[in-house]
């Protein structure tokens, strides 16, 4: 039971301007669970993407049984009967529960065709072996997300997997189906199969883990025994003991008169009963965990989702019925978490993404006035330091970094009022980290309010004058900056410290 | 059980029986569900949009479209008309030793010529990112293109081949049919079961067994449905897509052979716009642009829903540019009413 299955060693992985795993070492003993915690952007999710495949490191060696191996594709994991379970399932919902467990390796009869009874039998013992009851010719789209999970697990084992990676299995699940997935862990794990869990969640860790290993930063910071480690030790790890709170901020901008006011917001599951406001000049950062409903909360107020309950009131007025556009109107401005996906117009050029929030207001009679368009974007350009020559450069060109002082300046041309910012330096590089921090800064002294979603804790506890924390779609602590620790923040987000 | 058996019931039957009745109420069930005129519309699906929706289907299936299947009928169609009345010593003297040789000939090099137009959307498809739409609207030109050319300006006429006519116009069995009109009253001979219509439920049965059944069948699914999770899961996608256009060149060109044999002539305009009938069977028969959707009895439906709307609009004597207007209507009507049914 001893013996290590899989080594990992001095692995690096750089990204354009990032280096996201440095000197990596971990291994894995046969038939254990070794936990992965780390923050997000720590690296974990990298690290199991090198060790499937379907990135190539730089440096480093993996050792498979004791002998080195290299993955070119992540068919070639798949050989080595490593299989890996991804956030976001694999699963093609049109097909059977059986097809998609079998997926290009399909029983044939003699002839040709498919062999639908052996396929359908054989998908059948699997689930019997993980206990799920589920039909083996139903649809995938018909089952729940729990049952979508098993069926990755089914279709892993079906390749005879050694190696099982989990990528945050418990990020989607209620609490009931968490049981069911930790005894089906267990029965794996009495199989010999031998399992990576990736979590940044402390409760479950210790009652799942053999080992847990934490990264942070692309590094490793250490490695525990389940059984004996500290939760303050472990949140330790995860932080990082030498960062120096450091406050960018001299005073407290915050005026009279608030930017947003929220009470009683509800929608679903997702938020519940949620009250919070955001003063005039003053900077709030709402942390909590990925999936703890943060980006939900902001989606809501700015109308992009519906509410079932609750009134918001946005610069004094209150918005029923919000959309984008209303918001707009409002002087609020929503500066998305995926750049790519909601905020920029990859194929058009940085003058005209600078201009699109506030082409209302920028041109009132309806006519687009290209010089004005650009003497304004240059203006952002050379005020927000933006590393390009000119602004006819598509947006696709740019640097993360770039790319997000370009949505900033999009919302910065509109005279908004309050600010919604989803993670605002996301795999940003750190110089153009700090320029968007003091151009937050600057915003908040003008006089506008700002409500900063981060998983960065240092930024949080920098930049913000009063902090809410979330956790599972509730606001369960509210604090003031002065008094913060960022263990107290990470123990009431992942549910460490009694609320 | 029952229920299930009933939800696999697809809405567009009762939507095509509802529309059969409705037509028989408005044209009157005694001309509207006449044997002839019945088996005129089975006909006239085949002849059209019946084979051709079957390409559509799997173009779209497997996340594409094909647009070139128009001009893939255009030019199979004159081909085998060229082929089987093109004065040239060779092909003359064929005609005159061994028609069925050449008309054999003419079928193979018109489905061979299917099949490299098919070949080559499929090979840029997957060599390429360029879209399916842009490259088989690329093709579909150069199909069009060269059937006029071959055309000359002129239809082709295919007089006097028997053999030939019996592929499009010819039945296995016939009834006798009495036709009054007015005070006389004559014979008509109606055929019900036509070689056409019997190569199409060949094909479309051939191909449900090959979706169902077989390993590319379930990779088409499993594309369409997620083609990430196709491709870790070690399918070749490229070879995949490559052959489900394929297969649609070679079945739009069994669509250009009968319809030049049941016109005995062939003109460079025949079946040109038929790929957008073929696309509009498919998703009126339940596919989704985005793939993964449907069956082919299903498209089959929907062909059948268009062959039924164009009939019933003729034989009440709709306009041909009102006729469009009603096609379109009632395939945005039936899309709606699909997407709002899986919205729940």
């Amino acid at each position: 039971m001893s013996d290590t299955i899989l080594e990992v060693r001095n692995i690096c992985k750089d990204f354009p301007g990032v280096r996201a795993l440095e000197d990596v070492s971990f291994d894995l003993k046969r038939g254990e669970v070794h936990i992965l915690l780390g923050e997000n952007g720590a690296g974990k999710s990298t690290l199991m993407k090198v060790l499937t495949g379907v990135y190539h490191p730089e440096k480093g060696e993996i050792f498979l049984n004791g002998k080195e191996v290299r993955f070119e594709t992540p068919r070639d994991a798949q050989l080595m009967r490593i299989a890996i379970i991804f956030q976001e399932f694999n699963l093609a919902p049109n097909l059977t529960v059986a097809q998609n467990i079998y997926l290009g390796r399909e029983p044939l009869k003699r002839g040709g065709l498919i062999d639908r009874q052996k396929l359908n039998r054989d998908a059948r013992a699997i689930l019997d072996f993980l206990k799920a009851d589920i039909d083996p010719s139903a649809r995938v789209e018909a089952l729940g997300v729990a049952h979508q999970q098993l069926v990755e697990v089914a279709k892993a084992l079906s390749i005879d997997s050694e190696i099982l990676i989990m990528d945050e299995p418990t990020a989607t699940l209620s609490e009931k189906e968490i049981n069911t997935l930790f005894d089906t862990i267990r029965s794996l794990q009495s199989r010999g199969v031998s399992i990576i869990y990736i979590s940044h969640r402390l409760q479950e860790v210790k009652l799942i883990g053999n080992r847990i290993t934490v990264l942070r930063d692309g590094r490793t910071v250490g490695t525990r025994d389940a059984a004996n480690a500290e939760l303050d030790d472990l949140i330790r790890m995860m932080v990082g003991r030498e960062i120096k709170r450091r406050r960018i901020r001299e005073k407290n901008t915050a005026r009279d008169g608030f930017a947003l006011e929220v009470s009683h917001l509800s929608q679903g599951k997702l938020l519940k009963d949620i009250s919070l406001n955001v003063r005039r000049g003053e900077i709030v950062g709402l942390a909590g965990l990925v999936g703890s409903g943060r980006t939900e909360l902001a989606q809501a107020v700015y109308g992009v989702t519906r509410r079932d309950a609750g009134e918001v009131s946005i610069c004094g007025k209150p918005v029923a019925n919000p959309t984008p556009m209303k918001c707009i109107r409002q002087k609020m401005g929503f500066i998305s978490e995926s750049r790519k996906e909601f905020g920029l117009a990859l194929n058009l050029p940085i003058r005209v993404n600078i201009t699109h929030a506030g082409l209302r207001t920028i041109f009132p009679s309806g006519i687009v006035d290209v010089k004005k368009e650009r003497k304004i974007a240059e203006e952002f350009r050379k005020k927000l330091r933006m590393a390009t020559p000119d602004v006819e450069r598509d947006v696709k060109a740019l640097s993360g970094g770039t790319q997000q002082k370009v949505v900033l300046a999009k919302w910065l041309s509109t005279d908004s009022e309050f600010l919604v910012f989803d993670e605002p330096t996301r795999g940003i590089d750190v110089g153009a980290k700090e320029e968007i921090h003091n151009m937050i800064v600057d915003l908040a002294e003008r006089g506008v309010g700002i409500l900063m979603i981060s998983s960065d804790l240092p930024e949080v506890l920098t930049l913000s004058d009063r902090i809410y924390v979330m956790r599972e779609g509730r606001i369960v602590r509210e604090i003031d900056h002065e008094g913060v620790m960022q263990e107290e923040v990470i123990a009431y987000a992942t549910g460490g410290a009694a609320t | 059980m029952k229920r299930r058996f009933l939800r696999q019931i697809p809405m567009t039957l009762p939507l095509l029986f509802a529309m059969v009745v409705l037509f028989a109420i408005f044209v009157g069930p005694a001309k509207y569900l006449k044997l002839s005129n019945i088996m005129n519309v089975i006909v006239q699906c085949t002849s059209g949009v019946g084979i051709v929706a079957l390409a559509s289907f799997l173009a779209i299936c497997s996340t594409g479209v094909d647009l070139s299947l128009g001009g893939i009928v255009s030019l199979s169609g004159m081909l085998t008309a060229k082929l089987l009345t093109w004065d040239v010593p060779l092909l003359s003297g064929l005609r005159e030793q061994s028609p069925a040789l050449l008309l054999a000939l003419a079928v193979l090099a018109s489905i061979a010529t299917g099949a490299l137009v098919g070949s080559l959307n499929g090979l840029i498809l997957s060599r390429t990112n360029i879209p399916s739409f842009i490259i088989t609207l690329g093709t579909y030109k150069i199909c069009e293109t060269l059937s006029r050319v071959i055309a000359d300006g002129t239809t082709v006429r295919v007089n006097g081949n028997a053999a030939f006519e019996f592929i499009g116009g010819g039945s296995l069995l016939n009834v006798q049919q009495i036709v009054k009109q007015g005070a006389r009253q004559s014979v008509r001979t109606v055929g019900v079961l036509p070689v056409s219509v019997l190569i199409l439920f060949f094909l479309y049965l051939v191909f449900s067994i090959v979706m169902k059944r077989t390993r590319f069948g379930t990779y088409v699914y499993a594309i369409g449905g997620n083609y990430d999770a196709a491709e870790l899961s070690g399918i070749d996608t490229r070879r995949t897509r490559f052959r489900a256009f394929l297969l649609g060149g070679m079945i739009a060109a069994v669509t250009g052979i009968i319809m030049t044999s049941r016109l005995t002539a062939a003109s460079a305009s025949n079946g040109l716009g038929l790929e957008f009938d073929g696309i509009a069977a498919a998703v009126v028969g339940g596919a989704a642009m985005t793939g993964g959707r449907s069956t082919p009895w299903r498209t089959l439906i929907g062909a059948f829903i268009i062959s039924v709307l164009r009939n019933g609009f003729n034989m009440i004597g709709m306009s041909n540019s009102l006729q469009m207007i009603a096609i379109g209507a009632v395939l945005i009507f039936v899309v709606a009413v699909d997407a709002a049914r899986n919205r729940r």
